[in-house]
Formats: C-alpha cells, structure tokens, sequence
C-alpha cells in the first residue's frame, strides 16, 4: 500500500529558533542585539522586545562572552580555527545552573554580518563532575593514613636492614617500598587534580629566584637521583631575574618533571636543568637521557588520564603532567615537549616575570 | 634523652612513628585524641608534640588552640601531621603557633629531620 507522506506545514526559521530548549541570541556587526529567543531571555531575565538594538555588553554584561563576540567580529569571521566556547555560571529563577556558550560568526554571502550565540544547559553535567571531584577528593583523604603506616613500617624494615631480610625477603620488601611511593604519587595527583578541577586552587604571587625553586624542588628527590647514580646538572645564569609566580606550585612543576625524568632515565644516566630569558619570560627545561617520547604523543601526554604504553611507564594516573599545564596556564604560560625516540626528552615551560614599570610602580607606591 | 608526645589515634601509624622515633634514641609517649592530649601534656612536659589533626573528641586544631592559651605548654614546639595537606589546614594550623607541617605520608628520615631541626630552633 502506497503512503503518502504528510506535508508539514510551512514554519518560519523565527518559530523555529523560539522554540528551541537552547538560549539563542543573535548579534549583528556592531555586537548589537538583532535577535533573542525566549529561552535566552529567560536565561539573562530580559524583556526580548526591549533587548532587540541593545549593545550586547549593555544588555548582558558577561565580560568574556562580549569579548568572545569582539574577537571575531574584529577577524571578520575569518581565521578564527574553532567558535569561542565558554563555560556561564548563572543563576535563573533562583536556581544556580551552568551553561555552555559558544559564539559562532554569522556570515551571508561570504561576508560577517554578525555573531550568534547559542547556550546549551550543562548543569547536570557540571554536577555530576562537581561530585566526581569530591569524591576523588575524600578518597584521596582516606588513602593518606593507611599510606603512612605502610611507608613508615617499610621504610624502618629497610633501613633497620634486618638480618633475615635478604634475598628474595629483601626484593618483597623493595616491592612494597616502590609501590607505596608510587600509591602516594597518585594519591597526590589526584588530589590536586580534583581540587585544580574544582577551582580551589588558589594563586598566590611572589617574586621567586628560579635556582631557589630548584633547591627546594629536589629535596624530595634526593634519595631517588642517588639510588640511580643519575648526574643532575642545573645551568641557571645568576643574573636571571626573579619570576613571579605561585612558588609553591610552580616549584611542584619542577618536581614532578624532574621525578618523571628520574623515573625514565637509565642508571647513570643524567638530568639537565636549565633557564634563560627569552621574549620578556623565563624559559625552564628538564632535559633527561631516557628512551624518548614519540612525536605522536607530544601533546596527548599533557592530557589528564593519558598513558603512553610500551615505554617502561611506571604506571601513573596520567595527571602529572596535566597538572603541570594547569599551573603554567594558569600563569599564563606555556608547556610543551621536545623529543624524538631513543634521544630523551627536554620538557620546557614558560613562567612570567613582572615588567619594570611594574616595579618601578610598586616602589613608587611603598616610598 | 627529648621527649616526643605523639598525637594519633591511628594505631598503626603509632607503631610506625614510635619505632622511627625511639631508633633515634628519642623517648616517645602517645595520647589518642586531643584531650588526651592536654592531659599528657601536663603529666609528661615533652619536648616537642606531633599532632594528627584528625581525631575523635577534641580535634587537632582545637588542642593546637588549647595548648598555645595555656603558659605553661605554648612553648612547647608542635609539628602538625595529617593527611589533610591542604593550604588552608597549613595556614590555620600556622596561624595557630605550630611550628612545622607533615603531610601524610612521610618517609621516617623526613620525619627525624624535620624534628630535628624544630629541636634545634626551640633551644
């Protein structure tokens, strides 16, 4: 039996976008409102007819998204790799909800005509994430007390090298004592990671001498460089000036390089560390002599969770590193690595230094 | 011989640490919350307390307070030991007169150091 198929009635593309469950708002060149849709609106709490002309800034006032608009309209709606993507925290209705916004350029006939912004409700998602840090959180937590007793007691049974610990008893005993160090590295990871998740990470500024956050970055990797006979050379120019940074994790960035390239590199093997002062920045590396990394992981490994196989990977969480980019991103600065396979790898980051005229300023306005 | 008053309600931590501690040729006495805490305090006049922060009854931060408003223990050099390593629990517990953190866990010979020198400064 032939069917027929149902016409659908002719709707407008305004009907459509009013009754999308997404918040549309659609700017046109100038950032000026030319459309809202009554889920964005509702999300903004705005009269839609008063809003239409209104400069988006005046009418919204989100700072980033604005400035998300003004980036592409200042391109033209070219050059841009990817639309602008945002993360909103606003409460509607008395509820706190999150957003995603993504600010995409409008273009007819090849040419920018304006922006269109679509918000998509994540709050389940962002709760769900919220909770999973949490838990990460409180795990981690947990972990510390029996961790203790187990480094402690192993630790004593090594050092006391007792008499019936020997021969295989001896290699049980390391086993223990590697695997608790490695159980507390994770722990760690995963408790900052959780917490660097959550956002309470706080920054605090100082000005730091790099060769001192060196100093106090291998304090904890004393006993690891001497057990593997591994030379460490650091190469700092004494007239390298101060960073200004969150030493305290700025300082855990080098550890955690430094402890993953003791980690790869052979028996006495050897450890550069180095800085110089390039484009107004400082520029840190930790070159090691281990097995090298293949240029197809080069940026996978700052991914959290990531795991290269097949290379003597000492079985972390895949966090280190993510970490790390959190921290020099969040000092607006950069991390990458440089390596090929068989001739280790040289991570290198960035870190700020305060400008002169900051200086001078803050001087001006201590005398 | 110093005297340590170790702080823990975890036994096998207790274990751990007093054998680390009496290697070193140092006299260790436990108390397992923070009351217990304030009492052996006035009983044993250790040199030096190591303290969980996590405890049943009186909490660690809450002896840390008790201790240093009382003359006759606030001289007594305190070294924090938790699994709670977070920045704020550092701060507070700064704020408060301890006089040096360990996150949990430590290794023995971080442990001796760090008191060693604490030992050092409070002579």
């Amino acid at each position: 039996m032939a069917q027929h198929k149902r016409r659908l009635p002719v709707v407008s593309a305004e009907t459509v976008l009013q009754s999308l469950p997404e918040g549309t708002i659609v700017t046109d060149a100038t950032a000026a409102i030319r459309f809202i849709n009554k889920r964005a609106a509702e999300i903004f709490d705005l009269n839609p007819v008063e809003s239409i002309g209104q400069l988006f800034a005046a009418a919204v006032g989100n700072y980033s998204l604005n400035k998300a608009i003004h980036k592409i309209i200042a391109a033209g709606g070219k050059c841009l790799p990817e639309a602008e993507t945002k993360t909103l925290n606003i409460t509607v209705g008395g509820n706190e909800r999150y957003f995603k916004a993504v600010v995409s350029p409008l273009i007819e006939e090849e040419t920018l005509v304006g922006t269109v912004l679509l918000f998509t409700d994540v709050t389940h998602y962002e709760r769900a994430d919220r909770i999973k840090n949490q838990f990460v959180a409180t795990v981690s937590h947990e972990f510390r007390n029996p961790l203790t007793s187990i480094v402690l007691a192993i630790e004593l049974l090594l050092a006391g090298r007792q008499p019936d610990l020997c021969g295989e008893n001896l290699a049980l005993a390391q086993a223990i004592s590697d695997d608790a160090e490695r159980l507390t590295r994770l722990v760690s990871n995963l408790l900052n990671f959780s917490r660097m998740e959550a956002g309470e990470i706080k920054m605090e500024l100082e000005r730091v001498m790099v060769a001192e956050m060196v100093e106090t970055a291998m304090i904890p990797l004393a006993l690891q460089l001497k057990a593997k006979n591994i030379k460490l050379r650091i190469l700092i120019p004494d007239d390298l000036p101060a960073v200004y940074v969150d030493a305290t994790k700025a300082t855990w960035i080098l550890t955690n390089l430094v402890g993953n390239a003791i980690r790869y590199t052979p028996e006495d093997g050897e450890i550069t560390i180095s800085a110089c002062l390039k484009e107004k920045k400082i520029f840190v590396s930790v070159c090691d002599s281990g097995p090298g990394i293949h240029p197809r992981y080069h940026e996978k490994i700052f991914e959290k969770y990531t795991q290269v196989k097949g290379n003597g990977s000492s079985g972390g969480a895949g966090l280190g590193l993510a970490i790390a980019k959190e921290i020099v991103e969040a000092h607006g600065g950069k991390i990458w690595v440089k390596s090929d396979l068989g001739k280790g790898a040289c991570f290198r980051f960035t870190l700020p230094i305060k400008e002169k005229e900051e200086l001078l300023l803050e001087e001006d306005s201590v005398s | 011989m110093k005297k340590i008053l170790l702080v823990e309600d975890e036994k096998n931590i207790v274990l751990g640490v007093s054998i680390c501690l009496r290697s070193a040729g140092l006299e260790v006495s436990v108390a397992e919350d923070g009351a217990d805490a304030l009492k052996k305090l006035e009983t044993d006049k250790p040199d030096l307390v190591l303290l969980d922060l996590v405890m049943p009854k009186l909490n660690g931060l809450e002896a840390l307070q008790a201790m240093k408003a009382n003359e006759a223990t606030r001289d007594i050099p305190v070294i924090v030991l938790s699994a709670r390593a977070q920045e704020e629990d550092i701060q507070r517990a700064t704020e408060l007169g301890a006089a040096d953190y360990m996150a949990k866990p430590f290794r023995p010979e971080e442990l001796l150091t760090v008191i060693r020198r604490v030992l050092k400064e409070s002579i």
